[in-house]
C-alpha cells in the first residue's frame, strides 16, 4: 500500500504525465486536420483512452491514454503529494498556494467541461427572441399546441435516438417509438418523396451535423403514425436551401411540423436545434458592421440590443461589440458573427458555472510564487546582512 | 504506526474528493425536459398553403409576402403555384426533354447563396466551390429594375436516365426584404437554348412589396389560369397526381389499405432509349438487384398485346430501403418516341393495382 501512495505521489509519475500529455496533445493536433476539432476534442481529450481500430472494423483497442484519465492522474498526482510530502509550514506557504492553484485550475477544468454550455442567438434586426439554439446539439420537441396562450414542450435529446428504441416520459401520454436515426443527413428528392440519407460525419470547423429521425407515436388505442423529422425541416435556412435546390417538385407543406391528435389534445412534432429558454427577450435595435476603407476587412461589429424582463421591470439598451460581452443570467452574450447582408447578428451564449475558477486559480499561483520569492528575497537579504 | 494511521487518513479524503467529481460528471447527463412556453410568432418563411378545414387558425393573419408581376415567354407554361414559390414554370422541347423555371422568395434568411448553389453542384455531381472560386463564376444580369447575380454550371455527365446532361442557371437578388431565387434547370441543350428567354422574362419582372393595408395578396398576380404539363388523361380510382420530376411527364401515388404505397411515373424519351437491356439493367438497379446478361432478357421480359400497343413488361421483385419492394416496368414504343411506364412499392399493392397500370398504359398518350 505503502509503495502505491509513493508511486501516486512521485515526481517521477507526474513527468511522465506530463510527457504523455505532450504526445497527446500532439496526436490530437495532428488528427485535427483529418477528424476536425469536435471529434479530436471527444475523442482525444474528453475520454479516457484514445481508441483505434481497423477501419470497417467494429472493434477498438485503447493505444493512448485520454485527456480525462491524464488529467484525472495529475490531479491525484497532486493532491497525493501534498497529502503525503509536503507539510504545512510557514515557510511552503507559497508553494502550496501555487499547487492549490493549480488544483483549482483541474477541477476547474474538468467542471467547465462538464457544465459549460454553449450555445448561440441569431437576431435579424427588428426582432426578438427567448431562448438560445445549439449549434452541435438537436433535440425531438412534442408540443402540446391546444392551448391558445401557451405551448407545453418536452424535448427529447438528441443522445437518447436510438433505433428501436421506446422513449416514455411522465408528461407524455403516448410512447415514442424511434425507427432510424441519422447524425448527419443528406437530402434527396425521389418523385416527389423526400428523404434524408446518412452521410459521413461533419468534420470541418464550420460545417456542422444535420440530423433526420423517423419516428413513430404509439398510444393505447394504437399508433398514431410514422413520421421522418429533420432539422431540415424545421430550420428556416434549410428549408430555403430545400426551396431554391428542388424549386416545384417539394409537395405542397413539405416543412410543416407533424401533427396528431390524442384524447382531444392537439400536438406537433420536430426535430430542431437543442433551445434554451430565458425569462426575458433580447431584442436588436440595430447590427452595426464597419469595414477598413476599401476592404473587405472587419473594423467593428457591434449589436444594440434591448433587454426585456417584466418579472423584473427590466427595459434597458445594451451595446455588445467585440471584447464587450453582456454578462446577464448567468450567462455571458458574445458578438460572435453576422451573416451576409449585415442584418443577422449571432451572439454567442455561453453559460459556465465556473467561469471564475481560472481567475481565481492565476491569483493564487500569482501571489503563491509573489509570496515564495519575496521569502526567499527576503530570507537572502537577512543572510547578508549578518 | 504513525504513517499507517495517516495512510488510512488520506485514502477517504481522496476518495470523496474523486467520488464527488464522478458525481459531478454524471450529474450532467442529457434527460428529457419539459417545459411551457408562450405561443412563437409565426415563422417567417412561407411553410403551407393553408385552406378551409385543414386544422389551422385561419384567424390568425398570414405573413404579408413581397409578390412578383411578369411577361410570360412562349413556350413556357405555368405550372400550379403554392405559398411556397412565387412562380414555377415548365418547358417542353417535345421530344421528352424538359426544363423548368421556379422563383422562391425566402424572407428572413440572408447569405444563403454559396450554400444554395453549392447543393445546385451536387445535385449536377459537380465538386463544391469555395467563397473566392463562387465570386469568380458569377455575372450581373438585370432583374426588373434591379440587378441581379447570375451563376451558371453544367453536370459533365448525364445524370438523368443515364443520358441526358443537366444545366442550371440561378440568378439571386435581394428586393422587398427578400432573397429572391430564381432559377432555371433542365436539359443540358434546352436549358442554353431557352436561356435568353430567361434573361428576357427576367427583365419583365417587376417587385411589389407586401400590402400596405395587410390584406393578403397572392403570391403572384396577373397570372394567366394554372396549367399542368402532367397528362389529361383519366386515372385509376385511388390514384393521386403529384409534382412530377425532371425528365418525368407525369407521377402517381397509390396508397394501400394498411400503409401500403406505390409510386407511378410515366416518361417519354425519342428513340429506342439505350435498348432494352440498358433500361431493364437501370430499373433492376433501382430496386438492388443485380444487372443481368443480354441472354437472361428472355425470362424477364413479356410481351404483352394491348388494344393499341405491344408492350414489354418487365416484373421484379427487390429491396428499397431494406423493404421488399415489386416493379412493373413497361415499355412502350410509339412512333418515334418510347414510353416508359413504372409503377414501384409495396408488392402486394403493385400486384393488385397490375390490371389499372395496364388499362392507364392504354389511355395514357
Amino acid at each position: 500500500m505503502g509503495k502505491i501512495w509513493k508511486a501516486l505521489s512521485s515526481l517521477w509519475l507526474t513527468v511522465i504525465l506530463l510527457t504523455l500529455a505532450g504526445v497527446l496533445v500532439f496526436m490530437g493536433t495532428m488528427a485535427q486536420v483529418k477528424l476536425g476539432l469536435y471529434i479530436v476534442q471527444e475523442n482525444y481529450f474528453q475520454s479516457l483512452f484514445v481508441m483505434w481500430g481497423p477501419q470497417g472494423a467494429n472493434w477498438k483497442i485503447p493505444i493512448w491514454p485520454g485527456g480525462y484519465l491524464l488529467g484525472g492522474l495529475l490531479l491525484v498526482n497532486l493532491i497525493t503529494a501534498h497529502v503525503i510530502r509536503f507539510k504545512f509550514t510557514k515557510k511552503k506557504i507559497g508553494i502550496i498556494m501555487v499547487h492549490g492553484g493549480l488544483i483549482f485550475l483541474l477541477i476547474g477544468q474538468f467542471l467547465t467541461e462538464v457544465y459549460q454550455v454553449e450555445s448561440f442567438m441569431a437576431l435579424e434586426e427588428g426582432s426578438s427572441k427567448n431562448y438560445s439554439e445549439n449549434g452541435r446539439r438537436s433535440e425531438v420537441a412534442i408540443i402540446d399546441v391546444t392551448d391558445p396562450q401557451t405551448d407545453h414542450v418536452v424535448a427529447i435529446p438528441e443522445s437518447m435516438l436510438e433505433p428501436g428504441r421506446e422513449i416514455r416520459h411522465p408528461q407524455l401520454p403516448f410512447t415514442v417509438k424511434i425507427h432510424e436515426y441519422a447524425l448527419n443527413t443528406e437530402p434527396r428528392l425521389y418523385g416527389s418523396e423526400l428523404r434524408f440519407i446518412s452521410t459521413n460525419q461533419a468534420v470541418k470547423m464550420n460545417d456542422r451535423n444535420i440530423p433526420a429521425a423517423t419516428v413513430e407515436i404509439k398510444a393505447e388505442d394504437g399508433s398514431k403514425g410514422t413520421w421522418k423529422i429533420s432539422n431540415w425541416l424545421a430550420e428556416d435556412r434549410l428549408v430555403g436551401l430545400l426551396l431554391t435546390n428542388y424549386s416545384s417538385r417539394l409537395p405542397q407543406g413539405f416543412s410543416e411540423p407533424v401533427q396528431f391528435e390524442h384524447k382531444g389534445r392537439r400536438y406537433e412534432m420536430s426535430m430542431r436545434p437543442e433551445r434554451y429558454y430565458k425569462p426575458f427577450q433580447l431584442h436588436l435595435l440595430d447590427f452595426t458592421h464597419e469595414r477598413y476603407a476599401g476592404t473587405d476587412t472587419p473594423k467593428n461589429f457591434s449589436s444594440r440590443v434591448r433587454l426585456v424582463r417584466p418579472e423584473t421591470n427590466e427595459d434597458r439598451e445594451i451595446l455588445i461589440y467585440m471584447n464587450n460581452p453582456l454578462r446577464y443570467w448567468g450567462e455571458t452574450y458574445y458578438q460572435g458573427g453576422f451573416e451576409p447582408g449585415d442584418t443577422v447578428s449571432i451572439l454567442q451564449v455561453v453559460r459556465n458555472p465556473s467561469w471564475l475558477t481560472p481567475y481565481i486559480s492565476c491569483v493564487l499561483v500569482g501571489v503563491g510564487l509573489l509570496v515564495q520569492f519575496l521569502s526567499h528575497l527576503v530570507a537572502f537579504a537577512k543572510k547578508r546582512s549578518v | 504506526m504513525v504513517r499507517g494511521t495517516h495512510r488510512h487518513g488520506y485514502l477517504p479524503r481522496i476518495c470523496l474528493l474523486l467520488l464527488i467529481s464522478g458525481g459531478l460528471a454524471g450529474c450532467s447527463r442529457e434527460e428529457i425536459s419539459s417545459y411551457r412556453v408562450p405561443k412563437e410568432q409565426k415563422k417567417s418563411l412561407p411553410r403551407h398553403a393553408h385552406g378551409p378545414g385543414d386544422g389551422h387558425n385561419h384567424e390568425a393573419p398570414a405573413p404579408e409576402r413581397p409578390h412578383l408581376h411578369w411577361e410570360l415567354p412562349t413556350g413556357w407554361s405555368e405550372t400550379s403555384g403554392d405559398t411556397m414559390r412565387a412562380g414555377s414554370f415548365r418547358i417542353s422541347a417535345g421530344d421528352g426533354r424538359l426544363a423548368e423555371v421556379s422563383i422562391v422568395p425566402l424572407q428572413g434568411v440572408t447569405g444563403v447563396e454559396l450554400e444554395s448553389v453549392n447543393m445546385w453542384r451536387q445535385s449536377l455531381g459537380l465538386k463544391e466551390v469555395g467563397r473566392e472560386e463562387f465570386a469568380g463564376m458569377t455575372s450581373k444580369v438585370q432583374v426588373g429594375p434591379a440587378t441581379g447575380t447570375l451563376v451558371e454550371m453544367a453536370s459533365t455527365e448525364a445524370r438523368v436516365e443515364g443520358k441526358f446532361k443537366l444545366r442550371t442557371i440561378g440568378v439571386f437578388l435581394e428586393q422587398e426584404g427578400a432573397l429572391w431565387f430564381f432559377k432555371m434547370t433542365g436539359e443540358d441543350a434546352l436549358v442554353a437554348e431557352q436561356k435568353p428567354k430567361f434573361l428576357t422574362f427576367l427583365k419583365s419582372v417587376t417587385f411589389h412589396g407586401p400590402d400596405a393595408h395587410g390584406e393578403q395578396k397572392p403570391a403572384v398576380t396577373a397570372r394567366e389560369p394554372a396549367s399542368t404539363t402532367q397528362g389529361d388523361w383519366p386515372i385509376p380510382q385511388g390514384w393521386q397526381a403529384t409534382e412530377p420530376g425532371q425528365m418525368v411527364k407525369a407521377s402517381y401515388k397509390i396508397s394501400g389499405g394498411s400503409g401500403q404505397s406505390a409510386d407511378v411515373t410515366v416518361s417519354v424519351f425519342p428513340g429506342a432509349t439505350g435498348g432494352l437491356l440498358a433500361n431493364v439493367n437501370r430499373w433492376r438497379g433501382q430496386i438492388n438487384l443485380p444487372p443481368i446478361q443480354e441472354g437472361e432478357l428472355a425470362n424477364l421480359v413479356s410481351e404483352q398485346q394491348l388494344p393499341r400497343d405491344k408492350a414489354q413488361i418487365v416484373d421484379l421483385l427487390g429491396t428499397r430501403a431494406g423493404k421488399e419492394t415489386r416493379m412493373l416496368g413497361a415499355i412502350v414504343p410509339r412512333g418515334e418516341n418510347t414510353w416508359f411506364f413504372k409503377m414501384t412499392g409495396d408488392s402486394e399493392l403493385v400486384g393488385q393495382q397490375k390490371e389499372n397500370l395496364l388499362g392507364f398504359i392504354d389511355k395514357a398518350r
